[in-house]
C-alpha cells in the first residue's frame, strides 16, 4: 500500500462488510460486525478485562446483559460496559489505565 | 413531546406485549429498553450476519414478530436507554443518546430477571460466565466462545443452552446438572400444561442425550481454578439437601464455564419507588406484591413479567397484556365490561401457564443447605469482594438485616447494586436471624446503573450555574 501516491489504487479484495478490526491495547483484533466488544474479546481469548478494586483479583465478562458491570472498561476513552457496545472499525479498547483495573491500580493493600 | 399516558420500562416479552396492548386500547405509550432492539433476553435479536442467516427457531421467530409489531405500532420505543432514576408521579430519568426524562401518570416495570449463581470458590475468575450470558451471545451472534466448555447449573435454561450450543455445532465437554432424573420427572406434569413448550423441552433433552455429552446429574460446581483465567472446574455430587458430598470430586479441564442457578427478579424500580415487596423462593426471591393484573401497592405503578416474579416468557406476555388492560381500565380508557371481556381469556391462559412456571421454577430452587455449604473464604459480593466469612462475622456482630449488612461490609454497594449477591447474602443472614424473610430486602438507591458523570452534566458555562444572593453581612 506504500505506492498509493503514484498509482490509482484498485481494491481487488473481496468486499467483506462483516469483518472489521478493533484495537485492543494498540494491537489489532479481528471482530465481526454485530458483535459486542465483550464477545469479540472473549472469542479472541482475551479473558481478563480488569481487576477488582478491593482485592485486585482478575475479572472478565460475566453476565453479558448489562447488569453485573464486570466488563466496564475504557472504550474510545470512556468507561462503558463492553457487553453493551457493538464493535466499530477502529474502536479503541484500553485494558490498562482504568482505575482499579488491569495494571491501572495494583491492589493498594 | 407530549406527556404519554404510560411509560413501560423494559422491552422484553412482558414490557413489549404490555406496550402493544396498551396502545391498542388507545393509550399513548413510551417504552424504554436497555438493549439495542426490543425482545428482552429470551427474544434477543440476531445481531451478526451469521445469526441472521440461521434458520428460524421459535425464539427468533417470536422476537421478530414482536419487533415487527412494534415497528408498525404507535408505541414510542427508546432503545439503548439506561434508566437510572424513577421518581413518584412518575418521572423516569434515563441516559440514551443523551440525558432524557419522561413523565407519565402510570408506570409499568417490566424489568426482567438477573441470573442467580450460587457462589463457589473461583467464580469471579475470568472465563466463568452466567448461563444466561451463553444464551445472550448465541442468540445475538450464533457463537459461543470457548474451546473446552462446561455448562453447569439447573433448570430449563441449562438444557436450552446445551441444545442450542449443539445446534450451532459447538460441543460442551460436560453438563453439570444440580437436578437428578427424579426432579425432572416431577416437573413433567406441570410441563404438560403447555404442550408446545413441553415438546420443545423434550426436543432439547433428546438432542443433548443423542450427542452423548457427559451429563453429571445431581452435581454442582465447587471450585473454579486458574491463575488469571479459568483452567479447571471441580464438581461434586449433591446430597439430598443439595450439599456437595464430602470427598467425591471430579475435575474437568475447561477454559469457559457457563453456570447459572436460576433467575431472580430485577426489582430495583419497584423497590426505589417504595412499593410493597415479598419474598417467595418459587418466584425467584424478592418480588413486588401485585394483584392478578400487575397492580402494585402504589397507585399508578404496575409490574409484569419476570420482574414481578420469575414465571418465564409465555406467562410474561400474558401478565404484560393483563397489566396493560388494567392500566387502560384504571385510566378510564376501558369500561368495566370491556375490561372483563378482554381479561377473561388471558386469565384462563395464565392459570394454565402458572402450573408450567411452577414446574420450571421448582427446578431452579436453591436449598438453604446449598447456600450454607458455601466455603468461608468464597466471595459472595463480587463488586466489593465481600466473603462469606465477612458476612458471618458481621451477622455475629449484630448486622442481622441486609441493609445493616450493607453498611457494615459494603455488600451490595458496588456497581451492580446487589443484583448478584443480595439473595445469597440474605439467605446467609437468615441462618443467623431466624430465616430468609427476617433478613429483609435491600433498599434501592439511584443511580440504578453506574453513569458517566460528564454525560449527565451535559455542557454548561459557569454563567448557567445559579448563584444564590450572598447573605447580608
Amino acid at each position: 500500500m506504500g505506492c498509493a501516491t503514484t498509482m490509482p489504487t484498485l481494491d481487488i479484495r473481496e468486499p467483506n462488510h462483516d469483518s472489521l478490526t478493533i484495537l485492543v491495547e494498540g494491537r489489532p483484533l479481528a471482530a465481526v460486525k454485530g458483535q459486542t466488544v465483550a464477545s469479540a474479546l472473549l472469542s479472541a481469548g482475551v479473558r481478563t478485562l480488569r481487576k477488582s478494586p478491593s482485592r485486585g483479583t482478575a475479572r472478565g465478562a460475566f453476565c453479558l446483559m448489562g447488569a453485573c458491570q464486570e466488563c466496564a472498561i475504557l472504550i474510545d476513552g470512556a468507561i462503558v460496559r463492553a457487553c453493551q457496545v457493538p464493535v466499530r472499525e477502529g474502536l479503541v479498547v484500553a485494558l490498562k489505565g482504568v482505575p482499579g483495573s488491569a495494571t491501572g491500580m495494583d491492589s493498594g493493600q | 413531546m407530549r406527556k404519554p399516558d404510560l411509560i413501560v420500562i423494559g422491552g422484553g416479552p412482558a414490557g413489549a406485549y404490555a406496550a402493544l396492548q396498551a396502545a391498542s386500547c388507545g393509550l399513548s405509550v413510551v417504552m424504554v429498553d436497555e438493549q439495542r432492539l426490543p425482545g428482552g433476553q429470551v427474544w434477543r435479536a440476531p445481531a451478526t450476519a451469521g445469526a441472521k442467516a440461521r434458520p428460524d427457531d421459535p425464539d427468533k421467530r417470536d422476537g421478530n414478530i414482536l419487533r415487527d409489531a412494534l415497528n408498525v405500532s404507535a408505541v414510542t420505543v427508546i432503545s439503548n436507554a439506561i434508566v437510572w432514576s424513577v421518581e413518584p408521579g412518575f418521572k423516569v430519568s434515563l441516559l440514551g443518546d443523551g440525558p432524557m426524562t419522561f413523565e407519565a401518570p402510570r408506570l409499568l416495570a417490566a424489568t426482567g430477571a438477573s441470573e442467580r449463581v450460587v457462589p463457589f470458590e473461583g467464580w469471579t475468575l475470568p472465563g466463568v460466565l452466567g448461563l444466561a450470558a451463553a444464551t445472550a451471545i448465541m442468540k445475538a451472534e450464533a457463537n459461543l466462545p470457548g474451546q473446552r466448555i462446561v455448562l453447569a447449573g439447573q433448570g430449563p435454561l441449562l438444557v436450552a443452552v446445551a441444545a442450542k450450543a449443539l445446534a450451532l455445532g459447538i460441543r460442551p465437554i460436560a453438563i453439570v446438572d444440580a437436578n437428578g432424573r427424579g426432579d425432572w420427572a416431577r416437573a413433567a406434569f406441570g410441563f404438560s400444561k403447555i404442550p408446545s413448550l413441553a415438546v420443545r423441552g423434550m426436543g432439547w433433552q433428546t438432542r443433548v442425550r443423542l450427542a452423548g455429552v457427559p451429563i453429571y446429574r445431581r452435581h454442582g460446581v465447587v471450585e473454579a481454578e486458574g491463575e488469571d483465567a479459568l483452567k479447571r472446574v471441580t464438581i461434586a455430587p449433591l446430597d439430598a439437601d443439595g450439599r456437595p458430598a464430602k470427598g467425591r470430586r471430579t475435575t474437568l479441564d475447561a477454559d469457559i464455564l457457563y453456570v447459572g442457578n436460576g433467575l431472580t427478579p430485577n426489582t430495583e424500580v419497584t423497590r426505589l419507588l417504595g412499593a410493597e415487596h415479598a419474598i417467595d423462593p418459587l418466584l425467584g426471591g424478592v418480588h413486588p406484591c401485585c394483584d392478578g393484573f400487575g397492580r402494585t401497592s402504589l397507585s399508578g405503578l404496575y409490574a409484569a413479567g419476570d420482574g414481578a416474579g420469575i414465571r418465564g416468557a409465555l406467562p410474561a406476555t400474558l401478565s404484560g397484556r393483563l397489566a396493560a388492560i388494567a392500566i387502560a381500565h384504571d385510566s378510564g380508557a376501558l369500561d368495566g365490561s370491556r375490561f372483563e371481556r378482554l381479561t377473561r381469556p388471558l386469565v384462563r391462559r395464565a392459570k394454565r401457564a402458572a402450573q408450567f412456571a411452577d414446574a420450571s421454577c421448582a427446578l431452579m430452587a436453591v436449598s438453604a443447605e446449598r447456600i450454607d455449604a458455601i466455603a468461608p473464604h468464597t466471595v459472595v459480593c463480587r463488586c466489593e469482594d465481600v466473603t462469606r466469612a465477612t458476612i458471618d462475622a458481621a451477622a455475629k456482630g449484630g448486622a442481622l438485616e441486609i441493609n445493616q449488612l450493607k453498611q457494615e461490609t459494603r455488600l451490595g454497594m458496588g456497581p451492580c447494586q446487589g443484583r448478584f449477591c443480595s439473595e445469597t447474602a440474605a439467605a446467609l443472614l437468615g441462618a443467623h436471624c431466624g430465616g430468609r424473610a427476617k433478613a429483609g430486602i435491600l433498599t434501592a438507591r439511584p443511580p440504578l446503573r453506574p453513569l458517566p458523570i460528564d454525560t449527565m452534566c451535559g455542557t454548561f458555562t459557569y454563567d448557567d450555574i445559579p448563584v444564590p444572593k450572598p447573605a447580608p453581612l
